[in-house]
C-alpha cells in the first residue's frame, strides 16, 4: 500500500513549511507551494531531503538564511517518496511523480555526503529550472564605441541585433567586453493596473523609459550599488518597454525589477535585491547608555558592546578583560542576531573602528622585547565579575587580576573622547612585574605619555606615580608600580 | 511510523481545533482548548517582540520573562481574573540569549550564553543595576548554535547546565566542554557531571529532584528524548568527550559503535545513560524544551507527581510519567496540551495550578504560527479520563487511570494495541524506526479499585519504545480515553 504522503507531510515537515505548503510563521519560513526549488529535476528536492539545505538562499524572490536538518538517515525511501509526491503535486504544485528507484539511486549519487548542502553548491548540479522573463518581443541593438556618458543613439550605428526568447535583459553574449552600448526594447504586460515602483541599478550609466516616457536613470560612471527609482503608473495592458545602457571600462552589470505593493517583477536574471541582507534594527542610545551583549565582529565571544549617547561606542571584553574595540557614530545594528538563526559577529554601526589589540589586558613581565602573550598566565587567576551601572546606566566593569579588585569605568564625553577610569584595590604584597595593554600594535609615542593610535585617535595616560607608559610592538602598554590599597588609572582616548 | 496515519489525522483535527480557536482569540484575548484545561494568551508590552526563553516566578505574584533579544520583563496582573490590565516593566536588558532563569534572595539568576548571571535592583526602580557574573565553566567561539540551558538550584543548591554543541554535531577547540553538562553553587564554584549531550531544548527536574534534560534529534540521537543527568553519565553524543583532558573530574566514556543500538552500547560504555524516556519523532513532537513538575498538590489536575516537557515544532507541553527500575529512569509519554500560538520553550508551574508558558518561532518554525507567545493554562476542575501511569511489571505493566475504567472493555485485552521499535545508534543525523515487533497484550485484569488494569504481554524488548494505543478502553461512564496513545521506553526489567 502506498504511505499517505499527505500525513507524513504534515507530521514531519509542516511545522516549518506550513500544512498549506505556503511557509510557517507568516512566510518566515520558505513556502513549497508554487517554488521554484520543487519544480523541474526532482532530484533537487530529494537531495535537500536527504542532506538538508543550510544558508542564504531565495524562494519565490524572497530571501532566507535558515537551516533545514538532513533527513535522509532519519527517513525510509518509502517516506521520502511519499512526501516528495504529496509536495509535487499538491497546492498548484503540478509535477512529474518520483519513485523508489529514483530516490534510491539520489541516496546512491549523494553517498558518503556529511554536510548539509548549501544553496549553490546543489543548484551547480541540479539547476532550477529557467525562468521566462517578462519582455515580449525583446530585442537587443548594440553600438560599439568608447563612452563616458549616454551616447545620442540617433546618431551611432548599430553593430548588431540581437532577438531574445527569454524574456530578460541579460548581457549575455556582450559580457565580457569592453566599451559599448546597448538600447533593449521589449513589450510588457503588468499584472493589474496601479502605481509600479522601477529600481534600476547598472555599471556604468542605464536610463529607463515606459511606454515613451523617462522613469528612471543612473547616470554617467560608476559601478553597481547606485540604484535609483522611479514610480510610473501602468493601465493592465502591454507597454513599451526601453532600457539604454552603456559600458565604459571595467566591470559591468544592470539590474532592473519593478515593484508593485509587495509584488516584484524581475527584468533582468540578477536582481539588486538578490544579496540577503539581515534587516536594519539599529540599537540607539540616546539619553542613556545601552548595553548590547553579543557576537562583536573584532573582539572576542564574550563582548559587552555598550553606546553612549555621546556618539561614542565601546565594546568590552569579559575574556580579555579590557576594551576589545572602540568607535564613533551610530552603535550598533542588531538585525543580523534578532532575525532567523542569529548567525556571525556584527560588525559596529559607526565610524573609525579602533581596535585595542588581542589577547588578554594584564601581562607579568612584559616589555619591549617579549611579545604580549595571547593567552592567560595562569598565575593571574584572571576572573570576570560583572558590571554595576549609574543612573546614566554607563557600566563600570569589575574583574579581578592577580588578587587586585579592578574597576574599570569608561565614559564617553562630547568632543568624540572616552575616558577610563581605573581603580585597583590591591592586597598588602603587591604583585611585581604586571602590565595593562591599552592599545593594538602600531602606536606611536607623541611625548612621554601620549600616543598616535590607528583610526586617527589619540591615547592620553594620566601621569601618576603608578604607572609607566611604554610603546613595545604590540602596542602602548602601562608598567604598574601598585601600592598598598588603593591605584588609580587614567587614560583617555580621542577621536581627532 | 506505518500504520500511525490514525493518530496524525487526529493530531491534525486537534491542530484545526486550535488554529479555529486561536483565530477567536483575536475577538476575546484568550482562547480555550477541551474542557479540562483553559489556556489565555497574556498581552505583552505593545511593540515589543518577546521571543521568550525562559520564565521566572518572584515573590508578590510577579512573574519574569527574558527574551532572546535578551531583554528582562516583570510582569503584574499574570495571576489575574483580567488579563488585559496585566502591567509589564523592563528590568534590563542587553543579556545574551538566556535560556533559565529563575528568582533567589532578591537577585534574578539567568544562564546565559557567555555565562551564569546573577542581576538586580539596587536603587528600587525596577531596573536591574547590577549584573554580577557567577560562573563561566564553558567556553564560546560565536557560533550561533552554541546555547546553554541553566535550571533552578537543586536540592543541593546547584544550578545545572547543559551545553549545547558547537553547531549540529560540533566541538570546537576553542570552546571547551561544548556537549558537557555542569553543576554550579550560588557562590561560583562548578563541578563537570555529565558528557554526550548533543543540543539541548530545556532542563529541569522530576518531582524527586532529579535532573532531566531534553535532547534533540541529530547526530548520535535517533529521536529526541527525555534525559536524565546522572551525574557522571554519558549522554550518549561522544563529540564533546575530547574535553576529558582538560578536567580530572569526570573520565573517557569511550567511543559508541555507530550504527548500533543503545542497548547493545550500554554493555559496552558502563557510563553510558539511556534516554529515560524517547518521544518518537513526529508522533509525539520534534522538538522537546523545557522539564517541569507538577508538585501543585492537585491544582493543575490528577497528574500530581509527573513532568511536563514542551514542545518546541508542534507547539504543545508533553505529560511524562518516571519511574527508576534498577537504579535507571524509564516510563511513558502522553500527548497532554496542544494549540499554543508558538514554539513552546519554557515552562513554570505555580504553587496555584498556573501553568506559564514562553514561546517563539525565530530560526525553528512550529504549528503555532506567531512569532512569540506568552500563555496560561489552568485546569478547570473537570477531570480527563486518561491512562494516568503505565507501570512497568514482571509481566507487562500496571496501568493507572484517573477515573474507574468499564470493565468490560477495560478487561478485553483486545482493547489494547502495541507495537514496538527502536532507532539506530549512529552517527549520522537520526534514525528511522528499526528493529520493529509487536507485543501483544494477552490478559488485561481490572483491580478491585476499578482504577488499576494489569496487563500481562508477551513480546516485549528491552531498549525499545513501546506503543500502547489503549483506543478500546471506556470509562464507566462510557467515554473515551482523551489521548489513547502512549510510548514507554523499556531500559530495565521489573525485578
Amino acid at each position: 500500500m502506498a504511505m499517505d504522503g499527505k500525513a507524513q507531510y504534515e507530521m514531519l515537515c509542516g511545522a516549518c513549511h506550513n500544512p498549506d505548503g505556503k511557509g510557517a510563521g507568516e512566510g518566515a519560513f520558505p513556502p513549497l507551494a508554487g517554488s521554484e526549488w520543487v519544480k523541474g529535476d526532482p532530484e533537487r528536492m530529494v537531495q535537500v531531503i536527504l542532506h538538508g539545505l543550510e544558508g542564504p538562499m531565495q524562494v519565490l524572490d524572497k530571501n532566507y538564511n535558515l537551516v533545514m536538518p538532513p533527513q535522509g538517515a532519519a527517513l525510509t525511501d518509502e517516506q521520502i517518496v511519499a512526501i516528495t509526491n504529496y509536495v509535487r503535486t499538491s497546492w498548484g504544485n503540478e509535477q512529474s511523480e518520483v519513485d523508489l528507484a529514483l530516490v534510491k539511486a539520489a541516496r546512491q549519487r549523494s553517498q558518503g555526503r556529511s554536510q548539509m548542502w548549501k544553496a549553490e553548491e546543489l543548484l551547480e548540479q541540479w539547476p532550477l529550472p529557467e525562468k521566462k522573463g517578462p519582455l515580449q518581443n525583446l530585442r537587443a541593438t548594440v553600438y560599439k564605441g568608447s563612452f563616458q556618458s549616454m551616447p545620442d543613439f540617433n546618431k551611432l550605428t548599430p553593430d548588431s541585433l540581437e532577438e531574445s526568447q527569454t524574456g530578460f535583459v541579460d548581457l549575455g553574449l556582450i559580457k565580457g567586453k569592453e566599451g559599448f552600448a546597448v538600447v533593449w526594447e521589449g513589450d510588457f504586460l503588468p499584472a493589474t493596473d496601479g502605481d509600479y515602483v522601477f529600481e534600476l541599478d547598472s555599471d556604468d550609466g542605464s536610463r529607463l523609459f515606459v511606454g515613451g516616457e523617462k522613469v528612471v536613470e543612473v547616470k554617467g560612471i560608476g559601478g553597481i550599488g547606485r540604484k535609483k527609482t522611479g514610480r510610473v503608473l501602468l493601465e493592465g495592458e502591454l507597454v513599451r518597454v526601453r532600457l539604454e545602457y552603456f559600458q565604459g571600462k571595467g566591470p559591468q552589470g544592470i539590474t532592473l525589477s519593478a515593484r508593485r505593493g509587495k509584488d516584484w517583477t524581475h527584468f533582468t536574471k540578477e536582481t539588486s535585491t538578490s544579496k540577503p541582507i539581515a534587516p536594519s534594527i539599529p540599537l540607539v542610545a540616546k539619553e542613556e547608555a545601552r548595553i548590547y551583549r553579543n557576537f562583536i565582529k573584532g573582539t572576542t565571544a564574550r563582548a559587552i558592546g555598550v553606546g553612549y549617547p555621546e556618539q561614542v561606542n565601546l565594546a568590552f571584553s569579559a575574556d580579555e578583560l579590557g576594551i576589545g574595540l572602540a568607535w564613533i557614530g551610530d552603535f550598533i545594528d542588531a538585525g543580523l542576531h534578532w532575525t532567523a538563526r542569529g548567525q556571525g559577529f556584527q560588525s559596529p554601526a559607526g565610524q573609525r573602528v579602533l581596535g585595542l589589540g588581542s589577547g588578554p589586558s594584564f601581562a607579568l613581565n612584559a616589555g619591549e622585547l617579549t611579545p604580549w602573550p595571547q593567552t592567560w598566565q595562569p598565575e593571574l587567576k584572571a576572573r570576570f565579575g560583572g558590571y554595576v551601572l549609574d543612573e546614566k546606566r554607563r557600566p563600570e566593569f569589575r574583574y579581578q587580576v592577580a588578587g587586585i579588585q579592578i574597576f574599570d569605568k569608561p565614559e564617553a564625553t562630547e568632543g568624540r573622547k572616552l575616558v577610563r577610569n581605573i581603580r585597583l584595590k590591591v592586597g598588602d604584597n603587591p604583585p611585581q612585574g604586571l602590565s595593562l595593554r591599552l592599545s593594538g600594535s602600531g602606536a606611536k609615542a607623541l611625548g612621554s605619555h601620549a600616543f598616535k593610535l590607528a583610526s586617527g585617535v589619540r591615547l592620553v595616560v594620566a601621569k601618576s606615580e603608578g604607572v609607566e607608559p611604554l610603546v613595545t610592538n604590540d602596542g602602548v602598554i602601562l608598567r604598574l608600580k601598585l601600592k598598598p590599597g588603593e591605584n588609580r588609572i587614567g587614560v583617555r582616548y580621542v577621536w581627532k | 511510523m506505518f500504520g500511525n496515519e490514525r493518530v496524525e489525522t487526529r493530531i491534525l483535527k486537534k491542530m484545526k481545533r486550535g488554529f479555529l480557536a486561536t483565530a477567536v482569540s483575536a475577538l476575546t484575548g484568550g482562547f480555550a482548548f477541551g474542557e479540562y484545561y483553559l489556556t489565555e494568551a497574556i498581552p505583552l508590552p505593545e511593540g515589543e517582540v518577546m521571543e521568550l526563553g525562559s520564565i521566572a516566578l518572584l515573590p508578590e505574584k510577579r512573574v519574569a520573562v527574558a527574551s532572546r533579544r535578551g531583554d528582562v520583563w516583570i510582569c503584574e496582573g499574570a495571576y489575574g481574573d483580567d488579563l488585559s490590565a496585566v502591567k509589564w516593566t523592563k528590568f534590563a536588558e542587553g543579556i545574551h540569549e538566556p535560556f533559565g532563569m529563575f528568582w533567589r534572595e532578591g537577585w534574578l539568576y539567568l544562564t546565559q550564553r557567555p555565562e551564569i548571571t546573577k542581576i538586580r535592583d539596587i536603587d528600587g526602580d525596577w531596573r536591574a543595576d547590577e549584573f554580577v557574573t557567577v560562573a563561566t565553566p564553558w567556553g564560546i567561539n560565536g557560533d550561533y548554535h552554541e546555547y546553554t540551558f541553566g535550571s533552578d538550584p537543586d536540592k543541593d543548591g546547584n544550578i545545572w547546565t547543559a551545553i549545547c554543541l558547537t553547531g549540529s554535531g560540533g566541538a570546537a577547540d576553542d570552546s571547551p566542554f561544548r556537549g558537557w553538562g555542569f553543576r554550579t553553587s550560588l557562590d561560583g564554584k562548578s563541578i563537570p557531571t555529565v558528557t554526550g549531550i548533543r543540543s539541548p531544548g530545556g532542563i529541569g527536574f522530576n518531582a524527586e529532584g532529579d535532573t532531566f534534560y531534553c535532547d534533540n534529534q541529530g547526530l548520535w540521537n535517533g529521536s529526541s528524548s527525555l534525559k536524565h543527568m546522572r551525574i557522571g553519565g554519558f549522554m550518549g553524543n561522544p563529540v564533546g568527550n575530547k574535553y576529558v583532558k582538560l578536567q580530572d573530574v569526570l573520565t573517557d566514556p569511550g567511543k559508541p559503535v555507530d550504527g548500533s543500538r543503545i542497548e547493545t552500547e550500554r554493555e559496552r560504555l558502563p557510563d553510558l545513560v539511556p534516554p529515560a524516556v524517547v518521544f518518537p519523532h513526529g508522533l509525539i513532537g520534534q522538538s522537546p524544551t523545557g522539564i517541569i513538575p507538577d508538585s501543585t498538590d492537585g491544582k493543575f489536575g490528577p497528574f500530581v507527581g509527573q513532568t511536563l516537557v514542551g514542545e518546541q515544532t508542534h507547539s504543545q507541553v508533553q505529560r511524562v510519567f518516571l519511574e527508576k527500575v534498577n537504579g535507571f529512569y524509564q516510563g511513558a509519554v502522553w500527548h497532554f496540551l496542544e494549540g499554543y500560538r508558538s514554539g513552546i520553550v519554557p515552562l513554570r508551574l505555580s504553587e496555584d495550578g498556573t501553568l506559564f508558558v514562553g514561546g517563539t518561532n525565530r530560526g525553528w518554525a512550529a504549528r503555532g504560527g506567531k512569532p512569540f507567545t506568552f500563555e496560561r493554562t489552568r485546569w478547570t476542575g473537570q477531570v480527563p479520563f486518561e491512562m494516568k501511569e503505565m507501570r512497568i511489571t514482571k509481566e507487562g505493566w500496571d496501568l493507572v487511570f484517573t477515573q474507574p475504567v468499564d470493565a468490560a472493555s477495560a478487561g478485553n485485552p483486545a482493547s489494547y494495541q502495541m507495537a514496538a521499535w527502536t532507532y539506530i545508534y549512529k552517527s549520522s543525523y537520526g534514525s528511522p524506526q528499526v528493529d520493529q515487533a509487536t507485543p501483544k497484550v494477552v490478559q488485561a485484569q481490572v483491580l478491585e479499585d476499578g482504577l488499576t488494569v494489569k496487563l500481562t504481554v508477551e513480546g516485549r524488548v528491552k531498549g525499545h519504545v513501546h506503543e500502547l494505543d489503549s483506543s478500546g478502553v471506556k470509562s464507566k461512564d462510557g467515554k473515551g480515553l482523551w489521548h489513547p496513545k502512549c510510548y514507554y521506553t523499556i531500559n530495565e526489567w521489573a525485578q
